[in-house]
């Protein structure tokens, strides 16, 4: 287990205690399945300075309780997740994360102040839906966690130090967790229609050009969708982008904070 | 990586007459041509001694008998305050009269200190949107016979003349920021210019991120895109450290022209105190230092070189800064002396 950013995040489900006050809201970051809140170290470093963060594991990842039902689904999670939009915030969501993130910017239109969408789904062809099903199921089966397969479809070189922190994560995390929501995961299209044209902030939609299944083209069918919405493309970028490409990551990230949300 | 100029007369703080800034402003081109640059930009702007040029075709005509085949850009023309067939036609004359040296750069404007003067009542939104219908007009009026109707122009069949010297007319770049300019530049085949202004790298990968995104959207051949932004060569770290604090001075004036609040008087912006300066943290000294294209030759070298690693085609050098004509030439000798040889 990596700890170095959770002294930064302060743990699961906590604000940073000094909080900087530049901008006039915080950032609740979301992190997908398999992972936990250390994922989100390198954008905690690059942002920390200029906005307030909360970095929670979400439920049955990292140090959170699992939710309390044996089949929870995307509801669930979003209801979990809730709990953190007390004050104004920008949603930065990755993957399932960002799935999540899309519905409570949604729901929660009166506090959320930005949604940014990372390596997300939308509208999986058929051939996608059925490798996702069809890993849910296998992952349901098993009573470890095998990090191989998730990996390989991750990176390119699994000796990156970006691969090693994946793998560590995964290798800990809880299979029950896991398992429960990659199913939410697979079953799960991404935000319809209806969610998407019911968020009001301005939304960005990132992905990296070299994510086969969270593709460019999605990211621009969901901003095309909202009423302020634009997408950006990383040149060279896979799905874990956010360690991978942090630099690039992070300059987009904090140009959009800045121009969107005067 | 291509270089050139991007330059206007302007008033430093203590103005000579205009005619001294016009020969200064020619001298700085002339050095630019004989450096190697491949091109001169110079822009549109109204009522203002900050910057001085009603009409860059003129400046350009101008230009072009004092140099020799550097090309000549518009940087750039304020769409809201022309008419397609006005605008294709004096492009169409310049680039007669240049011999085919012209570019045409076409932006939204940025002032409400012109807006309100040339086109009082319109929204930001308005001059974007005039700029998207006129700017694909332009060709189709070289071409001929082009008629058109549309929310802001409409005209029967009308061939500009002159004919333009270069095939297809002279290439046109739109100066874009937002995701939607850079699509409707790379939609329409036009060339890309992109300023950060004050700011610096984080700015400049995400111009370059929305590029690079409009172009995985639309898939259409690449093209240019150039980045525009302020130079400073030091002679040594006490002449950068002076040139920082000048740098900061020209982005306060940038500032409050385009905050559009303090009078004006015979062109001039009333002047700002030594703590409205010093106040301005966003415009420091440091951040000027931290973020333009300053340092000395090795360090302005490494930075271009990373702007040419990130894809843009060409480095426009903004030597517009308040500083006197002798230090401003100085710096661009430099930059051709010390920094241009290491590019290829």
């Amino acid at each position: 287990m990596t700890d170095s950013s959770r002294s930064v995040a302060e743990g699961p489900h906590k604000t940073r205690k000094e909080s900087p006050r530049i901008g006039d809201f915080s950032l609740l970051l979301l992190h997908g399945v398999g992972l936990r809140a250390e994922f989100w170290g390198a954008q905690i470093d690059g942002l920390k300075d200029r906005y307030p963060i909360i970095a929670p594991d979400l439920p049955g990842h990292g140090d959170a309780a699992p939710l309390d039902k044996t089949c929870p689904d995307l509801d669930d999670y979003v209801e979990s997740c809730r709990r953190y939009i007390d004050r104004p915030v920008a949603i930065i969501g990755h993957s399932m994360g960002a799935m999540i993130g899309a519905e409570l910017a949604a729901i929660c239109t009166e506090h959320v102040r930005a949604f940014v969408s990372l390596n997300a789904v939308h509208r999986r062809d058929c051939q996608a839906k059925a490798a996702v099903l069809a890993r849910a199921e296998g992952l349901a089966q098993s009573e470890r966690i095998d990090p191989g397969p998730t990996l390989q479809r991750w990176f390119d070189d699994r000796k990156s130090a970006a691969a090693k922190a994946c793998e560590g994560w995964l290798r800990n995390a809880d299979p029950k967790g896991y398992a429960a929501a990659y199913r939410v995961f697979a079953q799960s299209d991404g935000p319809d229609d209806k969610t998407l044209e019911g968020i009001n902030a301005p939304c960005l939609f990132i992905t990296g050009e070299c994510d086969p299944n969270s593709t460019p083209q999605m990211s621009q069918a969901m901003a095309a969708r909202v009423r302020q919405g634009s997408s950006l493309t990383i040149e060279g970028a896979g799905h874990i982008m956010p360690l991978t490409h942090a630099d690039e990551l992070n300059a987009a990230l904090a140009c959009f904070l800045r121009d969107y949300t005067q | 990586m291509k270089f050139s100029l991007f330059v206007h007369l302007e008033s430093g703080e203590e103005a000579g007459s205009h005619t001294e800034l016009r020969q200064e402003f020619i001298g700085l081109c002339r050095l630019a041509e004989e450096g190697g640059m491949h091109a001169i930009w110079t822009g549109e702007h109204h009522g203002m001694e900050f910057t001085i040029s009603p009409n860059p075709f003129l400046t350009i005509v101008d230009l072009a008998h004092h140099t020799r085949s550097i090309r000549l850009g518009t940087g750039t023309i304020v769409a809201p305050f022309w008419h397609p067939i006005r605008l294709a036609g004096e492009a169409a004359a310049a680039d007669l009269i240049t011999g085919g040296r012209l570019d045409l750069g076409i932006a939204r404007g940025a002032y409400n200190f012109e807006y309100e003067r040339l086109m009082p009542g319109m929204e930001a939104f308005e001059a974007g949107a005039r700029m998207r219908e006129m700017a694909p007009l332009l060709r189709r009026l070289w071409q001929g016979d082009c008629a058109h109707e549309g929310e802001f122009f409409r005209f029967p069949e009308t061939t500009v003349m002159p004919r333009p010297v270069q095939k297809d007319g002279p290439p046109i770049w739109i100066a874009a920021r937002d995701p939607d300019s850079h699509l409707f530049a790379l939609k329409n085949g036009f060339n890309v210019q992109v300023t950060p202004l004050w700011q610096g790298i984080e700015e400049i990968t995400v111009l370059m991120q929305r590029f690079e995104s409009a172009l995985a959207a639309t898939e259409v051949a690449r093209p240019k895109i150039m980045l525009l932004h302020h130079v400073y060569v030091g002679a040594n770290e006490e002449d950068l450290e002076r040139a920082a604090k000048e740098l900061s001075r020209f982005y306060c004036y940038f500032g409050a022209w385009f905050a559009n609040q303090r009078p004006v008087r015979q062109g001039r912006i009333a002047p700002l105190s030594q703590e409205e300066i010093e106040g301005n943290q966003r415009m420091s000294p440091a951040a000027m230092r931290r973020d333009l294209t300053m340092g000395m030759p090795r360090e302005v070298i490494d930075r271009i070189k990373r702007f040419e690693d990130m894809g843009f085609d060409e480095f426009s050098f903004w030597i517009d800064n308040g500083m006197s004509a002798e230090r401003k030439r100085a710096c661009l000798q430099r930059f051709i002396d010390q920094v241009m040889p290491a590019f290829g």
